[in-house]
């Protein structure tokens, strides 16, 4: 098996001791949490950090619970078995349940946290190689190169943004918030994400998400996450798509369409949110969100399937999650 | 009671405890003093002049202990295959001048732990110069093609035509005619086991590797080529072994590189491979196209079959040619014809390598004719299954090509998986997007003939202890498939003694006798064969002290229950282990023992002119009927359930081949629909579990295992292979069964989502 490089760990027990450490060392140390990222990536030599920051050992980051009337706070360290098991974001967050239980494999689901999954690197065929595959290319952007190897004249990294929970997340409208040394910020996830595949989040090294804020569906809801995968389990999406529509009578009045997998960020489709609240909900308008989704996908070919097939199932996958989601708004 | 005792008996295998608590010691787990750790540095291109290699400062690095090259190697090529003549051996353990692929082995590093070898490797600074590459067969075989090997021209590694009859007279004769061409992708095998050894060289020159391999026979005769060793000073011992299918059945590179570490440092030398280099710088399934032309009659009588195939080898010879000798086999099994031909090719490219794996030719040329066979079907208006027991080989009877079929269930094979699966309520019948398919096919139980293979047999050692237990040493291999256990029913039902009183000890080449090792589905026909022989041998001599005793005729005394006695009168008679007293006592102390062995080549033969050939005593048969569920939109197809229907002549242990079974339906699943190397010249994109599309435990349809026992006359107790050919039909069954869901027929696998969308657009552009 290929070797984890050396490193020097901190196992600090309060979140003021792990920030300090944070701003410390800063440039030169990354976050353990699950670790089900980080460690097969240090095995490839993509990073090798001098130090290794675990947070799993600072108590309270952990929690599901309700925060206030409007919110459920959910502690980044909550791992996304916790997550899927929930019985709050099970009723309250279909959508959220959904994505973290379709996240790779159970073990890696017992590991793996929420913060690590909003936080989850890009990903690319040409970048997430051991570190003697990659000799065999020049290096790219993503690794401070020039070149990119998935799009011959990118200019950009392309790296495609795979986390599971986001897309839900966002159509949930969820916020995070973000602890340094200094203090704290509080802000829509959906804001930290660049679309920049080399740099996908504008989280800074000496930055802790510590919590997720869900706002309390409103009467009428339903949320909904669907994946696509070649397995049943195990890999990354091909395409993710989650919704969250809220109906007064037959009207929707709130609509959120997000894509994950199909470009280096979550692709919120808000032509679609625009169209959904603008008329009465039919099939043909599912169909025709569906086709805007299919538009806005911007995947590339550095994974699996062509990116023609990737971008049509994100249509296809779009409406199936709205509808569904709709199925679960009306049947309440 | 039935008429044996312990076999056709469920029982658990015998390793299943050690394993089962993580005691078994695999090669990885091994630790011995002063061990060393070795990695390889391997090409990062795909073809490349080696102009120079500095390992200076490797060699300073703190913990290093030694750095070799080409330059400290006999050099002396080695490949499994190394015939015909003009088909030389051309692999290097470290490379000499050139390198042919991306992951060549170029130099190797021992070091006193893992983390300071592979950091040596960065140290080393090897000079190349790159030359053109070649990638894809039809472009190697080009006349302007980069030249890969100076022996091989236009990269031919090996061509031939072999014809039976005459195809051309029967093709006029034919009432219709139909020609498709298939594409086959790259597969791995993916034992979850990496390759590793450890090798200890001490200064008597004695060299001792211990190997996850198929063959401790084989890796010993590499050894002794390609180090200039004498084979008697090299001792090669399998530890427990967790998966093959025909990756580890030839010597791997590692194995010599390491021998060569331990030789320069007189200190035992460890390599694990990673993952990634096992996916890399191994072995893969042969890539390819494969096209068929078959003429029949109205009825549905098969005149004329004619297949053409081109295989991509990668840089080296591997297994060579025996992937065309070998599909040969397979396009004479399981159908009659009035005449075949076959006209097939290895090709040379700079991709990685290509080798044995589970069913060796049989998944790409059962792919082909099984999808071709329904496709005709279908234009004579036939049941596809009808079609194929029209036309089904029969019990004694002789091939075209001569391959000697003694027992043949494959008309009851077919029979039975169509009326497990409901097909006839089924096939064409259920809602679009669901429906039902068939695979067939046959396989050989062992392989090899004395022209063409030095060795092709299986010995074995028998000593009768006086407590009644019983050693058993056989050169085959266990690795995972559970031959220890099948070994040992079938001495254990000869001697009357109970499975627990048999002691296995198997390939170690210093203290079992000559075994070619554990390929080609050879060991219980074969091996068991060469038990059951030593078993027979030591009887008889336990008879005959015993009948003297009983002062009974030697035929009239049977074993059983651990007893030997009168036939029908038990209480005449003594017990198993009084009767090896006695007869070492009549002996003056000598040992009870006995040898035995099965020599494949007094029925086996191989004309390498026209290619007619008895490939193995006897041939199993197959169907698998497949029901599947596609999901139109996406094409995600979902196979709810395989009725894998198998001639294994006698299932000495029921339980182990359905255990066979359900394995070879996991792999014929991925190879399918989801499992590819997915290239990008030269290099794999996809080398982890992660993005080599594997099926998992989640993936698995329910499996409805059907053993027919037909008993065949050479194999022992009647049985035959179960091992590698029932890996063969599931893609087709499930790939026709597509067809019947939803009316497209892919031919190329896998058949991904993807494909299944296009071909639906297509379809419904028309």
């Amino acid at each position: 098996m290929l070797r984890l490089p050396r490193f020097q760990y901190f196992g600090p027990t309060s979140l003021d001791e792990a920030l300090s450490l944070l701003q410390a060392h800063d440039g030169n140390i990354k976050i353990l949490a699950g670790g089900t990222d980080l460690l097969p990536s240090m095995k490839q030599k993509l990073f090798t950090p001098q130090y290794i920051l675990d947070l799993k050992k600072v108590a309270g980051l952990n929690e599901i619970k309700n925060g206030s009337d409007e919110e459920v706070k959910i502690g980044s360290l909550s791992t996304l078995t916790e997550i899927e098991e929930s019985s709050v974001v099970k009723e309250k967050f279909p959508a959220l349940a959904e994505a973290a239980g379709l996240v790779a494999a159970t073990q890696i689901k017992n590991m793996g946290t929420i913060g690590g999954n909003i936080a989850l690197d890009t990903r690319c065929w040409f970048f997430n190689q051991p570190h003697f595959w990659r000799k065999s290319i020049e290096t790219c952007l993503k690794r401070g190169g020039e070149v990119c190897h998935a799009v011959k004249s990118g200019k950009r990294c392309y790296a495609f943004f795979a986390a599971d929970t986001v897309p839900a997340l966002v159509a949930l409208n969820a916020q995070v918030i973000i602890k340094n040394k200094e203090g704290q910020r509080r802000c829509l996830l959906k804001e930290i994400y660049t679309h920049d595949g080399k740099t996908p989040n504008t989280i800074k090294t000496g930055e802790v998400i510590t919590e997720v804020l869900l706002p309390l569906p409103k009467e009428g809801s339903g949320s909904s996450y669907r994946k696509l995968r070649l397995r049943g389990a195990i890999d990354f999406p091909l395409v993710g798509a989650a919704a969250q529509v809220v109906f007064e009578g037959d009207i929707c009045t709130e609509a959120k369409i997000v894509l994950g997998a199909v470009g280096s960020g979550p692709i919120e489709v808000t032509e679609a949110e625009e169209l959904l609240k603008a008329v009465p909900i039919t099939e043909e308008v599912i169909e025709e969100a569906g086709d805007i989704a299919q538009k806005a996908a911007q995947p590339v070919a550095n994974t699996k399937m062509t990116p023609g097939y990737r971008r049509k199932m994100a249509g296809v996958f779009a409406k199936r999650t709205l509808r569904e989601a709709i199925n679960r708004a009306k049947s309440k | 009671m039935g008429r044996y005792s312990v076999i056709g008996k469920r029982f658990p295998r015998i390793d299943a405890p050690v394993k089962a608590t993580g005691e078994a010691e695999y090669t990885a787990d091994m630790v011995l003093p002063k061990m060393l750790f070795g990695k390889i540095l391997r090409s990062p291109y795909p073809h490349a002049r080696i102009l120079n290699i500095d390992t200076t400062k490797a060699k300073r690095l703190p913990g290093v202990r030694a750095v070799i090259t080409g330059k400290d190697t006999p050099g002396i090529p080695y490949s499994s295959c190394d015939y015909p003549p003009e088909c030389p051996a051309n692999k290097f353990p470290l490379a000499l001048d050139k390198v042919r692929f991306i992951g060549d082995e170029v130099a190797a590093v021992a070091a006193i732990d893992e983390d300071s070898a592979e950091e040596a490797l960065d140290l080393i600074k090897v000079d190349y110069e790159e030359l053109p590459a070649v990638f894809d067969i039809e472009e190697a075989m080009k006349p302007d093609a980069p030249q890969i090997h100076d022996h091989a021209e236009g990269n031919i590694n090996f061509g031939c035509v072999r014809s039976f009859g005459d195809v051309d007279k029967d093709f006029e004769k034919s009432d219709y005619i139909r020609e498709d061409k298939f594409t086959l992708s790259s597969v791995a095998h993916c034992a979850l086991e990496p390759h590793s050894c450890v090798a200890s060289l001490d200064s008597s020159g004695k060299l001792t590797l211990w190997s996850a391999t198929q063959s401790v026979h084989r890796v010993q005769l590499g050894l002794a080529k390609t180090l200039n060793m004498r084979e008697g000073d090299i001792r090669v011992i399998k530890p427990y072994v967790g998966g093959g299918f025909g990756g580890k059945h030839e010597m791997m590179d590692l194995e010599p590189i390491c021998a060569l570490l331990s030789q320069k440092l007189g200190t035992p030398v460890k390599i694990v491979l990673t993952r990634e280099e096992v996916f890399i710088a191994t072995r893969l399934r042969h890539r390819g196209i494969f096209e068929l032309k078959t003429g029949v009659k109205k009825d549905g009588t098969i005149m004329a079959r004619y297949g053409r195939s081109v295989f991509d080898g990668g840089a080296y010879n591997s297994v060579g040619m025996v992937i065309n000798i070998i599909s040969n086999v397979h396009m004479n099994l399981a159908y009659r014809s009035s005449s075949v031909k076959y006209d097939t090719c290895r090709v040379f490219t700079n991709n990685p390598v290509s080798g044995a794996m589970r069913g060796f030719g049989s998944p790409q040329t059962y792919y082909a004719v099984e999808s071709h066979m329904d496709m005709i079907a279908e234009d004579l208006g036939m049941d596809p299954t009808e079609f194929r027991i029209k036309n089904s080989l029969q019990p004694n009877s002789v091939t075209l090509n001569k391959l000697i079929i003694n027992s043949c269930g494959l008309t009851e094979c077919i029979e039975k998986a169509k009326e497990k699966s409901n097909w006839s309520n089924k096939r064409g019948k259920m809602p679009r997007g669901r429906g039902v398919g068939m695979g067939c096919g046959g396989f050989e139980s062992g392989t090899g003939d004395r022209e063409s293979d030095s060795d092709p047999y299986s010995a074995s050692f028998i000593r009768a202890n006086d407590d009644g237990a019983v050693n058993l040493l056989v050169g085959a291999a266990d690795i995972g498939q559970g031959s220890d256990t099948t070994l040992c029913q079938i001495v254990a039902e000869e001697l009357g003694v109970r499975l627990e009183d048999v002691k296995i000890v198997s390939a170690d080449t210093e203290i079992t006798p000559i075994d070619q090792g554990t390929f080609s589905s050879r060991i219980t026909v074969i091996a068991g064969n060469a038990a059951r022989d030593a078993a027979t041998k030591i009887k008889r001599k336990l008879f005959e002290t015993v009948a003297e005793k009983l002062e009974a005729p030697i035929d009239d005394l049977e074993a059983k229950d651990r007893r030997i006695y009168v036939k029908g009168s038990p209480d005449k008679g003594v017990s198993f282990a009084e009767a090896v007293i006695l007869c070492q006592k009549s002996g003056g102390g000598k040992p009870v023992v006995s040898d035995g062995y099965y020599d494949i080549g007094k029925l086996c033969y191989f004309d390498v002119e026209s290619g007619a050939s008895n490939e193995a005593p006897n041939y199993s048969f197959f169907a698998h009927a497949a029901e599947v569920e596609v999901d139109e939109e996406t094409g995600l197809v979902k196979v709810h359930s395989i009725v894998p229907s198998h001639d294994l002549g006698r299932a000495i242990n029921p339980m182990a081949a359905e255990g066979q079974l359900e394995g070879s339906v996991q792999m014929g699943l991925g190879y399918a629909l989801s499992e590819e190397i997915i290239w990008d010249k030269g290099k794999i994109l996809n080398p982890s579990f992660l993005d080599y599309e594997v099926p998992t435990a989640l993936d698995m349809p329910e499996i409805k295992p059907i053993l027919i026992e037909t008993d065949d006359p050479e194999g022992p107790f009647g049985a035959k292979e179960c091992g590698e050919g029932a890996a063969s039909p599931v893609a087709p069954a499930i790939t026709n069964a597509i067809y019947d869901a939803i009316g497209v027929r892919i031919k190329e696998i896998p058949v991904t989502p993807e494909k299944i969308v296009k071909a639906l657009e297509k379809k419904g552009a028309k």
